[in-house]
């Protein structure tokens, strides 16, 4: 799945995986709740379209649209990974009880999107948490292993893990190391 | 507000502690019941948190820090430590902080806040699940 920013308009920052295809999907069936708000979209032009589904990231008058090839059911992961968002996401200013900046909407579709990319149906779901900095990361904890995701507002996405009992840590940028983080994934 | 260049404040010990508040999102569950913070908690590039010698000149318990902030959990980590991964601490108690409040400075890397995370010592310990 190829990300980009389609565009920004009127606050939203929409995230498509299909650019150059014209836009002639119409909703199905929607179905919102007080944060997120899920939308199925079936093309219906006559050309043979990818049916893709939407995920709505919605806070604080900002929402973000995280859109992904409905190649089959949706991932189990997925429900988890929006609740912890939902949960957890820092609100308000101070939300540490120190000077942490809310969780901004575009943020967390850009670590859902990379979400996308990386896990595979059977992966773990993991703990998204808020940065102080208006981003998010997503960790994982097995066993003496940790691995993070980290989406900052200030720098490209890294990766971090370490594995305690081998005495293991590394540390990267996130984009040229795909194939790495998808494997460390499944190791949880 | 202190600079990223200012230098490390080695009127502070070693073997001194520093406490950070710990919000209930920052928390994640360990696989015996228990918690840890993420670490995200140690990231901030102006880090703050209360000192220890301060406190103490100050008469003042660590539980104290987390006076206002109900729901909060108190964990600590040394300054030594943090110094070992090159950040330096610096004092910062004008109003309106804490007359105890200091900050650990500079852009903190994955490493060192997992490090932070292996060492911290939980003072005001969220409950087992």
């Amino acid at each position: 799945m190829n990300i980009a920013a389609e565009g920004a308009y009127g606050g939203t920052l929409a995230f498509a995986p299909y650019l150059g295809l014209p836009d002639a999907s119409a909703a199905t069936t929607t179905t919102q709740a007080d944060v997120f708000a899920r939308r199925e979209r079936q093309s219906t032009a006559f050309y043979q379209q990818p049916k893709t589904k939407t995920v709505y990231v919605e806070y604080q008058n900002h929402s973000s649209v995280v859109t992904y090839p409905d190649s089959s059911a949706e991932p189990p992961w997925l429900v988890p990974v929006l609740r912890s968002l939902l949960e957890r996401r820092g609100v308000s200013v101070g939300w540490d009880s120190y000077d942490a900046k809310p969780t901004e909407a575009w943020q967390a579709a850009r670590l859902l999107t990379y979400l996308f990319k990386l896990m595979r149906d059977n992966s773990k779901p993991p703990i998204i948490t808020p940065l102080w900095d208006g981003g998010v990361q997503a960790t994982w904890h097995r066993n003496g292993r940790d691995l993070e995701i980290v989406v900052s507002a200030d720098e490209p996405p890294t990766y971090y893990f370490r594995d305690e009992a081998a005495d293991e840590e590394e540390e990267e940028p996130l984009e040229p190391s795909r194939s790495r983080v998808q494997a460390l994934i499944q190791q949880f | 507000m202190p600079s990223e260049t200012e230098e490390d404040d080695l009127s502070i010990p070693d073997t001194d502690r520093r406490f950070r508040r710990v919000p209930p999102n920052q928390l994640e569950p360990l696989e015996d019941g228990s918690f840890r913070p993420t670490s995200a908690v140690f990231k901030h590039t102006q880090l703050s948190v209360n000192i220890e010698c301060l406190m103490v000149d100050q008469g003042r318990p660590p539980e104290d820090t987390l006076t206002g902030y109900p729901g909060h959990y108190l964990t600590s980590i040394i300054a030594g430590h943090v110094r070992a991964k090159g950040h330096p601490i610096v004092k910062a108690t004008e109003p309106p902080n804490d007359p105890a409040h200091g900050l650990v400075l500079g852009k903190k890397k994955g490493s060192f806040a997992n490090a932070m995370l292996t060492s911290h010592q939980w003072i005001v310990p969220p409950p087992k699940q």
